[in-house]
């Protein structure tokens, strides 16, 4: 077990290069020019030049990528082009953020997501079934964004719950109400997603031949459903939920951007549109790293649902 | 199994109770303001700044930031852009030699640097120049001083700028805007690399905070010789989502905002009680022809699409509270600007045809341009494209992101570039950017000059430059006038639009200025600049 995590962790270094480099030369393909970025529409050919020969561009490609490969393996990522500050110091400031928001959007979507699912799933075809699918294939369709103003309106605008500002700043509790309706919108389209998840997982271990064994022994049927059938119903929600993470620590730009949150994805997007290159490689080799731990722990999760697997 | 599975409910259950308990509590704690002093909280359309360094300032979001902490040597006064309204700010007088080359500053005495920086003397503006200058140092705005020659300090309280050539918009070129801001020489060399993110002005306000995406907190100088500052303070909120600048703006959580330049916004924001203003002098709308790339080196093909594109629909796209037709390639309310005696390209798709038909081309062309996805481009090429196939021409867009596009342009890639811009008022600035050769794209001296006028039809660089060192104003209008008529015989670019910033604010919000009409304002800054007699009124 040891010897696995400890494989896995390791196997983040060359993943770390692989992404790095597909970046460094996937943004070097994109046409666009930092210098120009930087120096606003209005400058002349020479200035964007002399710019671009400061930030190391001028010299030849193989050059810029041994450079920076070489910063890599130091654990130096450079510096913005765009604030001139350390892009390491940038990522993990934004981290947080992103993390909050992620973990939150993730409790509300257990929370609503997992009781409905196994309700759903134990009683197939009822009319809490239907409701619920329904209300979830509308989850499902809603993009984060209009969901996301849809909040913003009702719960901000019309009864004044909660700012419309949700930068997350002061002690837990403030940063709580500022993060909730944001959370709240990841959380319910994340519901929607996990719902199903269990309830189509459910369904399938419920026509399994050890079900009926443990109903022919005279087993209830509360017991069947919650110890034989929705442990093992769980593996493969373990597994998605494990992906589903990876993408939403990468995905709630929409939600960041609609209320108006300094996490990760505006980070990013921010450094795209201004070919901030060592902001965007440093940035996306971090998340590459999150992500291969992330699906290292829900490997490791799968052993305690399910005995059966091991590691070696 | 089922007791631990009941246990973990429990939990959920508590935990979802304290949860909206502690949400209740939070919400119900707002803190109280400070009972007369305000902060102003602006919402800023920008998603960060990069800097807040006056000589490296390029966006619209850092613009209105550094003027709130900055002072050039002369300023225009808030609210306008008229030249002859420019008014003493860090100089309280000036003189001009004989020849015009020449100009003495006195400098105002015990002005004070923020944060204990010290006095203001002649040795910081000499630093400021040379440090735009420099190219070294690489600020953009190092061609704005290309004309000064020296800067001297005469003594502690005198400065003497010494010009290549005597320049009509001396002063303009000095005033509080790109160059012309005064950098603490102290400040910078202590701070180096930290003066970015804090700078050392002599400004209203003084910086406090830069939290990274999130915000800049500036602090009320009260020192300020102008006068103590009405606000206590002012908070720039990052907030690129207009839909979220709106909101926060109904629900008063930000006193003022950029806003969305279309008129059904205007209109939905009016409704609601809020204030809105434009902005100007304007941003100009035009497409260059690339006259190097067939069949646009053709004359007759130039005219045909000009006179196809129809102003009114693109007003009417923009709302007539932002924008109108634009019909000289120097925008309107930029010195020098006119439209006497200029062929304007009144809309006439039948002559468009008969053009098009004179110039071998009956049934039309197809052509394929790079057009960026900003809102400020693609809609207009698409208005564009539909004018342009009503006579037979077909435009194909191939839609790219903003940084692309402008890398491609400059590769000299479209055959019609699409552009749009706001510039120092002055018709020298748009006249040397896009339609001097020096300016034509691939040079080393490049800017933004797409339609190789000069190099291969006419050249109007002698007008340009005439004009530029001309000092006597009445035959300085003649020689631009004659530079616009020149570039729209041939017709080397199609102006069509000048559109206004909108900028909204609460009505309790006191700019401390006049207005120059009914929600006008003019400024170079996109944006409400915030002074000392900038209140909140409630």
């Amino acid at each position: 077990m040891k010897a696995y995590i400890a494989r896995r962790l390791l196997s983040i270094i060359p993943t770390l290069l692989i992404v790095g480099s597909l970046v460094f030369f996937v943004m070097r393909l994109a046409s666009g020019d930092p210098a120009v970025a930087m120096l606003g529409s209005a400058a002349t050919a020479e200035s964007i030049a002399e710019l671009r020969e400061q930030m190391g561009l001028n010299r030849p490609l193989v050059v810029q990528y041994v450079d920076f490969l070489l910063q890599a393996l130091r654990g130096d990522f450079g510096t913005s082009f765009a604030t001139g500050r350390p892009v390491a110091e940038q990522v993990f400031e934004a981290f947080p953020d992103t993390v909050e928001l992620v973990f939150w959007g993730m409790l509300i979507g257990t929370l609503v997501g997992v009781p409905t699912g196994i309700i759903a799933g134990v009683r197939p075809n009822s009319i809490f079934d239907y409701i619920s699918r329904i209300v979830a294939l509308i989850g499902l369709s809603m993009p984060a964004f209009y969901l996301g103003i849809l909040l913003l309106l009702v719960f901000s605008l019309e009864l004044g719950w909660f700012p419309v500002i949700s930068t997350p700043k002061g002690g837990f509790l403030e940063r709580l109400h500022a993060t909730f309706l944001p959370a709240l919108s990841l959380g319910l389209i994340q519901a929607s997603f996990i719902m199903r998840m269990i309830r189509s997982s459910l369904l399938e271990v419920l026509q399994e031949d050890y079900i009926r064994t443990a109903h022919a022994k005279g087993a209830p049927p509360r017991r069947i459903h919650y110890r034989h059938a929705l442990r093992n119903a769980l593996v493969p929600v373990i597994t998605v939920f494990g992906l589903y993470l990876g993408t939403l620590l990468a995905g709630t730009v929409l939600t960041e951007t609609v209320f108006n949150r300094p996490g990760m994805g505006r980070l990013l997007v921010g450094a795209i549109q201004q070919r901030d290159y060592p902001l965007i490689q440093g940035g996306l080799m971090i998340y590459a790293a999150v992500i291969v731990v992330v699906n290292t722990a829900v490997d490791i999760l799968y052993g305690l649902a399910d005995p059966t697997i091991r590691y070696d | 199994m089922l007791t631990k599975l009941r246990a973990i409910r429990g939990v959920f259950v508590l935990l979802a109770a304290a949860l909206l308990v502690g949400l209740a509590i939070a919400g119900s704690g707002e803190t109280a303001l400070a009972a007369t002093r305000h902060v102003l909280r602006v919402g800023s359309g920008v998603a960060d700044v990069g800097t807040l360094d006056p000589h490296f300032a390029t966006n619209f979001g850092e613009y209105p930031i550094v003027k709130a902490m900055f002072n050039g040597l002369v300023d225009l006064p808030p609210g306008t852009v008229d030249l002859e309204r420019i008014e003493p700010d860090l100089a309280e007088s000036w003189s001009v030699s004989d020849d015009g080359r020449i100009w003495t500053f006195h400098l105002r005495r015990g002005v004070q640097f923020h944060h204990g920086y010290g006095e203001l003397t002649s040795e910081d503006v000499v630093f400021s120049f040379q440090r735009v200058a420099d190219p070294e140092v690489g600020s953009p705005w190092r061609s704005e001083v290309s004309n000064i020659k020296e800067v001297r300090a005469v003594d502690r309280y005198t400065v003497e700028i010494e010009l290549h050539a005597p320049d009509p918009f001396a002063l303009l070129r000095l005033v509080g805007y790109h160059s012309g801001f005064i950098v603490s020489k102290k400040a910078v060399e202590e701070l180096g690399d930290q003066h970015r993110f804090r700078p050392i002005g002599t400004g209203p306000f003084a910086i406090a905070e830069y939290n990274p995406r999130r915000s800049v907190v500036l602090v009320a100088n009260d020192e300020y010789f102008k006068g103590k500052p009405k606000l206590a303070g002012i908070e720039f909120l990052f907030m690129p989502d207009t839909a979220t600048r709106e909101l926060a703006l109904r629900r008063q959580e930000v006193d003022t905002a950029d806003g969305d330049s279309e008129q059904i916004w205007v209109d939905r924001m009016r409704s609601q009680g809020i204030v809105v203003d434009m902005v100007g002098p304007g941003n100009g709308y035009f497409v260059q022809f690339n006259m190097t790339k067939p069949p646009f080196d053709n004359l007759k093909v130039r005219q045909a699409l000009a006179y196809a594109v129809n102003r009114d629909e693109i007003v009417q796209y923009l709302g007539p509270a932002l924008a109108r037709p634009l019909k000289s390639p120097v925008p309107a309310g930029y010195f020098g600007h006119t439209t006497d005696g200029i062929e304007t390209y009144e809309y006439d798709p039948e002559r468009a045809k008969q053009l098009l038909a004179e110039a071998g081309y009956p049934n039309g062309f197809e052509f394929e341009i790079y057009i960026s996805e900003a809102t400020s481009y693609l809609p207009f090429a698409q208005i564009l494209q539909e004018h342009w196939r009503r006579i037979g021409v077909t435009m194909r867009l191939n839609v790219i992101d903003h940084a692309s596009y402008h890398a491609r342009i400059r590769e000299d890639a479209n055959s019609v570039i699409f552009y749009n811009a706001t510039r120092l008022p002055i018709a020298d600035v748009y006249l040397s950017q896009f339609y001097h050769s020096d300016a034509i794209v691939g040079k080393p001296t490049a800017i933004t000059n797409f339609s190789h006028l000069g190099d291969v039809v006419d050249n109007i660089d002698d007008l340009i430059e005439e004009a530029r060192f001309e000092m006597n104003p009445e035959r300085q209008k003649e020689l631009y006038a004659e530079a616009q008529r020149r570039i729209m015989a041939v017709a080397a670019a199609m102006p069509y639009a000048q559109r206004y910033s909108a900028t909204a604010r609460q009505p309790y919000v006191d700019l401390g200025y006049e207005l120059i009409g009914p929600n006008r304002l003019d400024n170079l800054f996109e944006h409400y600049i915030y002074n000392e007699k900038t209140n909140i009124l409630r």
